[in-house]
């Protein structure tokens, strides 16, 4: 009842659903109609959008004409290479004045972790793929156990071994930074490469000349000065092409090295068909003869000649590579399949009937050595090619020129390969391979003694690092034998006892490499980076070296002086003190922005430094009022004495006292001050005599001579070296430390200490450190009437003389040279931790055994002899010294091949092979 | 059995009406919410697809400023070319002039008596013309030794420069001019064959009109000094190197300069006294050979 209620005074509900659903419907219907409006914005939203596009593409390619326009008209007032070349130079020389990346890091691990006869690198020019005569020069000598690495284009850092020793990097500014203390070879073949090459400080440069200079992009005069430059300069050119001669003229010695084919990469491995690659399924399934070609498919590709060949019943054509030109002209059956990589080229020649090299024959293609002929050869299938200069000799049997104009027989005959002419083309690349160019550039590189430095890359074991400024002089010929040097020496020897090993790297003219007893000692320098000048950026620059050195690549860096680390250290580091250098006659300051200027390098050294060792107080006290922090961080480790060696002897009873000057001759240890007292001790003392025992410049030596002449037999001056210095100080009766500035807590002060003997020392440096006035000493103002009352107190009282030797003895003691290594080595522990320790040490026990061999070159020697055997040497990782006829200037040094002057001495003693 | 009444039949067949229309409006809804539904899909792929055009417009346009760009730096090395003076014109320009002046020289000016007398005695003759003013000293060091070495030495020198010299000595055989045309016809009209001391590639304007000379090549600048970016006078130096019957450099930081040579040597400033006998010899060698 209540329905039927319903149903008559009012809608139902399904009525109402159904209202419900019309509203919906109606809505959607709305929306849709709302929704076709914003469809028909968006369709004219993506119509507007397409026109832009159109826009912009039309405007890039209006701009990229003007690019043309503007490049050709550039190339004809030679402005088209110098400005980029320049803007290139520029770039890569503020990279390699940057410091070190992570990027270049990476690399030199390789770098170092490699056990390989050279580094090859070849910057950018090309992509690896399609693979060049570069690519495969690379990839043989990366199996003759070179370290190879192939620069390709591209923003974002890439390092990839393609396969042992054979790397491709992308960002090839990182390898810069990464091998600025390696020698290098590096192949050139285009000359902008050498706005990175330039940037190299040791190289071997291999100039290939692979294709007509003015053939290149951004080719203009400058361009073609750019390569008599690098011609001329190159330690070796090859080239491709016999029409290539006329490029390198100017070099008799340079090599015909034609291109060539790897025969493997174009065998398959079982000797079975592969597969049919996907796209050329349908053109094999045509039944018809394939005629392939496979490479860049530019302006020189002879268009006319491929049309001719195409329009022969049963060819089929396919072209495989890059296509820089229109496709328009070319009927259905020729096939352009676009590029594909070097390892599939084999699978798809698999399936051709014939190869060809269809270039039209003008000057560019007479230039050119086809690497394709020789990978057709490989093949071998019948070839047809123009008659081009490089493959024209080799015409005949397998091998038909063709011209455009000319009709081809393609009858039977042809696409039968005879047994001969497969056995010939066979032949042809079997005597064509990658490998043996790859043996006859190594057996060039190997006949230039210039070229050697390549085999002289030094292994970079991890060991303790010391940069210093001298240890030897800047071309490596004396050993300095001041305080610093003898410290370093010690040091080694406390490195040593920890098991561990210490080389050390010094300012200097050239790349030398010396030893010092057992210590390798490097110079920083090269052929464009000198010390002849103490200028800010000099010193920079040799900071800079020092990283590039050792960075990453020590295990702990030690800065001797600790302002070495200036402006830039490598860590974990330790910077020693030798005392306070700057407090020299310059230090007058009249504001702020002076002191600051000459100290800077100071004070932000020591405070970036993890660690310093001062052998004085007076240096953290020093720093104490400049920097609380950097003061309050320095560890003293004053100087010492061993006195095994250094202790008091009974003096000779003759009646002569003699006074001893046992330091570097020069004014700020007090030579003049001392000169200047020894003119009236002379008058007044006739047993006195005065020694002064060190080296010194030479207008400095001249001004002793003038005394000597004047006080003949009373004044000497001689040199000793640092093993003969304990008897100089145990024949002395007074020992003087006239020092005026620069001064730490003086060895020489300490061994006269410990040999007994009366020492007067000024109030300088750390000496306040050492003497404590009339106790074992007297301390003295630095000026020379102070000292002259103070020798003559002395020679005036034996009493006194003997009393101040024997509380010298007693003071010495505290200075003991066993203490002194035993708190450097706590030192050494602390800043690398046991594991650290435990492995350097463990390192150093695993090192080969190293060896150094100096050939004596006599006026009989004959390079054939010699060069064989240095090169034998280098390759077993030895050291090779090289002296006498038939040698290069020392300049020419690097690494573990060294030429030196028929003069000079080593500090060592190598193993010796005479050629006379 | 059920019998139903005729208003419950007639209620019943409008509800099965009712429900039936109802099913046709669900159904036109599901339609419409599909096409709704496509609609929106289809507005959203179009959305995407106009994102991504607006996307490779904006691409496109860094690439067109990029491209601008490259256009304005390489029409700037054009503009900044034009206030540049290159090699080619500085040497067709001094060219002419020498030619020309060389020629309206009275040859009385030019006559033997006017200018320093050449006898038989001599070892050759050098000439140092008009260069640029750097390596202070050392043309004057390197002709005055040769002239004390036996050779008649002629050294460019202008007048403010020469005046500020007034009484200082000079070996026999040394003479200094002013006047390079004056010189060319000189050497022109005495049929005189020089070693020309040339350190700067642009002296060729003046020696190159001497049919038969002797280059002396002295490499002693920076390159960016002696040639620059100038295509011309790079190649210029490299024609120098082949065509020098003697190539010097004054410090080893030059002796890149002359890789092209086996046979170039140091001629350091400060071992002038040192090594120029063996520059004389040389230079005295090639005289003979022609």
């Amino acid at each position: 009842m209540q329905d039927n209620r319903a149903f008559s005074s009012g809608p139902t509900a399904v009525q109402r659903d159904a209202e419900a659903m019309r509203r919906a419907v109606e809505q959607l219907r709305a929306l849709s109609e709302d929704q076709l409006d914003s469809f028909e914005g968006c369709r004219q939203t993506i119509a507007d959008l397409e026109r832009e596009e159109a826009a912009g593409e039309e405007a890039v390619r209006e701009l990229r004409e003007e690019i043309v326009r503007l490049e050709g008209e550039l190339a004809r007032a030679d402005l088209l290479f110098a400005p980029r070349y320049r803007d290139q130079s520029r770039y890569y020389g503020q990279f390699v004045e940057s410091p070190l990346t992570d990027e270049a890091r990476r690399i030199m691990q390789v770098v170092q972790g490699g056990d390989y006869g050279g580094i090859v690198v070849y910057p950018i020019a090309v992509h690896w793929e399609p693979l060049q005569r570069p690519q495969h020069l690379l990839t043989e000598l990366a199996r003759k156990g070179y370290l190879c690495f192939f620069c390709e284009p591209g923003g974002q850092f890439r390092l990839t071994e393609r396969e042992r020793g054979l790397y491709v990097v992308a960002g090839q500014e990182h390898l810069l930074q990464a091998l600025q203390t390696c020698h290098v070879l590096v192949l050139n073949t285009y000359l902008m490469q050498n706005a990175w090459i330039d940037r190299l400080p040791h190289k071997t440069i291999w100039y290939d000349v692979l294709d007509r200079v003015d053939f290149f992009g951004l080719y203009d005069r400058n361009m073609l000065a750019k390569h008599y430059e690098v011609l001329h300069d190159a330690d070796v050119v090859t080239y491709s092409a016999r029409r290539l001669a006329e490029y390198v003229g100017d070099r008799p010695d340079a090599v015909y090295l034609p291109n060539a084919v790897r025969p493997e990469d174009f065998r398959s491995e079982s000797g079975e068909m592969s597969a049919i690659p996907e796209e050329l399924e349908p053109i094999v399934a045509n039944g018809k003869k394939i005629i392939g070609y496979y490479g860049a498919i530019e302006e020189w590709f002879d268009t006319e000649l491929v049309l001719e060949m195409a329009r022969a019943p049963q060819v089929e054509i396919v072209l495989i590579g890059h296509c820089g030109i229109s496709q328009e002209p070319f009927p259905d059956n020729v096939h352009f399949l676009g590029p594909k990589p070097y390892a599939r080229l084999k699978e798809y020649a698999a399936r051709f009937d014939a190869l060809m090299i269809p270039f039209v024959v003008n000057e560019l293609t007479n230039s050119v050595s086809p690497v394709k002929f020789f990978e057709y050869c490989a093949i071998g299938k019948p070839i047809l090619s123009t008659p081009i200069a490089e493959v024209l000799p080799y015409a005949g049997p397998g091998i038909a020129i063709v011209r455009s104009g000319e009709l081809i027989a393609f009858d039977d005959s042809f696409w039968r390969l005879a047994p001969e002419a497969r056995r010939r083309l066979r032949s042809i690349a079997r005597s064509n391979q990658w490998k043996t160019r790859a043996e006859e550039v190594e057996r060039e590189l190997e006949s230039r003694p210039n070229c050697l430095k390549l085999l002289a890359n030094r292994s970079h074991d991890r060991h303790v690092s010391v940069f210093t400024a001298t240890f030897f002089d800047y071309d490596g010929g004396n050993f300095y034998t001041g305080g610093a040097e003898r410290y370093l020496v010690d040091l080694h020897e406390v490195c040593d006892e920890l098991g561990l090993r210490m080389d050390l790297y010094q300012y200097g003219n050239y790349a030398w490499y010396r030893k010092y007893k057992n210590i390798d000692v490097y110079s920083l320098g090269h052929e464009n980076l000198d010390i002849g000048e103490f200028s800010v950026e000099r010193l920079g620059a040799f900071n800079r070296r020092y990283l590039y050195a050792a960075e990453g690549k020590a295990l702990l860096h030690v800065y001797s002086a600790f302002f070495q680390a200036y402006p830039h250290a490598a860590h974990p580091s330790i910077g020693i003190s030798h005392g306070v250098a700057w407090d020299n006659r310059g230090s007058n300051y009249e504001n702020g922005e002076q002191f600051w200027l000459h100290n800077e390098r100071f004070i932000r050294s020591a405070e970036h430094l993890q660690k310093i060792v001062s052998v004085d107080t007076n240096t953290a006290n020093w720093f104490q009022t400049v920097s609380y922090r950097t003061g309050q961080q320095m560890l003293t480790i004053p100087n010492y004495v061993d006195p095994n060696e250094f202790f008091p002897v009974p003096r000779q009873q003759d009646g002569k006292i003699r006074i001893v000057y046992p330091r570097r001759l020069y004014e700020a240890r007090g030579l003049y001050l001392t000169l200047a007292a020894a003119n009236r001790i002379l008058e007044r003392y006739p047993g006195a005599e005065f020694h002064f025992v060190g080296k010194g410049f030479e207008e400095d030596v001249r001004q002793i001579r003038k005394a000597m002449e004047r006080w003949p037999g009373r004044i000497f001056c001689y040199h000793r070296d640092p093993d003969e210095m304990h008897a100089v100080y145990k024949e002395a009766d007074i020992v003087l430390i006239p020092t005026l500035y620069s001064e730490g807590t003086s060895l020489s002060c300490l061994e006269a200490c410990a040999t007994g003997n009366a020492v007067i020392a000024t109030r300088i440096g750390g000496l306040t450190d050492l003497i404590i006035d009339r106790f074992n000493g007297l301390l003295v103002s630095p000026n020379a009437r102070s000292l002259e009352e103070a020798i003559v107190e002395c020679l005036e009282s034996p009493e006194l003389r003997r009393r101040l030797g024997e509380n010298a003895l007693q003071v010495s003691q505290a200075f003991n040279k066993a203490s002194w290594k035993e708190r450097w080595k706590n030192v050494i522990r602390d800043v690398l931790g046991d594991e650290e320790l435990r492995k350097g040490g463990a390192e150093q026990a695993g090192e080969r055994q190293r060896k150094e061999v100096e050939f004596r070159l006599g006026p009989g020697a004959r390079e054939e002899d010699w060069l064989p055997e240095v090169v034998s040497c280098l390759k077993k990782g030895m050291s090779v010294f090289i002296r006498g006829n038939g040698g290069r200037p020392p300049e020419s040094s690097f690494g573990r091949l060294q030429w030196i002057p028929e003069e000079a001495e080593l500090g060592f003693r190598p193993l010796v092979a005479r050629f006379d | 059995m059920i019998r139903i009444e005729s208003n419950t039949e007639a209620a019943f067949l409008q509800q099965s009406h009712q429900e039936r229309q109802l099913d046709a409006l669900r159904e036109l809804y599901g339609s419409r919410r599909l096409e709704l539904q496509r609609l929106k899909r289809a507005a959203a792929e179009m959305e995407r697809d106009a994102a991504r055009r607006r996307e490779a417009i904006r691409e496109k346009q860094r690439e067109i400023e990029a491209l601008q760009l490259h256009v304005q730096s390489l029409s700037r090395l054009l503009d900044a070319q034009t206030s540049q003076v290159s090699y080619d014109s500085d040497y067709r320009q001094r060219r002419q002039y020498y030619t020309d002046v060389s020629r309206r020289i009275d040859p009385a000016i030019a006559c033997p008596g006017a200018m320093p007398r050449l006898k038989g005695s001599h070892r050759g003759v050098v000439v140092a013309p008009d260069g640029l003013r750097f390596q202070n000293g050392r043309i004057s060091a390197l002709l005055k030794g040769l002239a004390e070495a036996g050779f008649l030495c002629l050294a460019f020198t202008d007048r403010a420069e020469a005046a500020g010299r007034v009484g200082q000595q000079a070996p026999d055989g040394y003479y200094e001019f002013d006047d390079e045309a004056l010189l060319l016809r000189w050497l022109l009209e005495q049929e005189v064959a020089p070693t020309v001391l040339c350190t700067w590639v642009l002296q060729a304007a003046w020696f190159d009109l001497l049919p038969s000379k002797t280059i002396w090549y002295d490499l002693c600048e920076h390159e960016d000094q002696l040639w620059g970016m100038d295509a011309s006078s790079r190649l210029k130096h490299y024609a120098l190197l082949k065509e020098a019957g003697l190539v010097t450099y004054s410090d080893k930081r030059w002796r890149k300069y002359a890789a092209a040579r086996k046979d170039a040597f140091a001629l350091e400033t400060g071992s002038l006294a040192r090594l120029l006998p063996d520059v004389s010899a040389r230079l005295e060698v090639r005289r003979h050979a022609g």
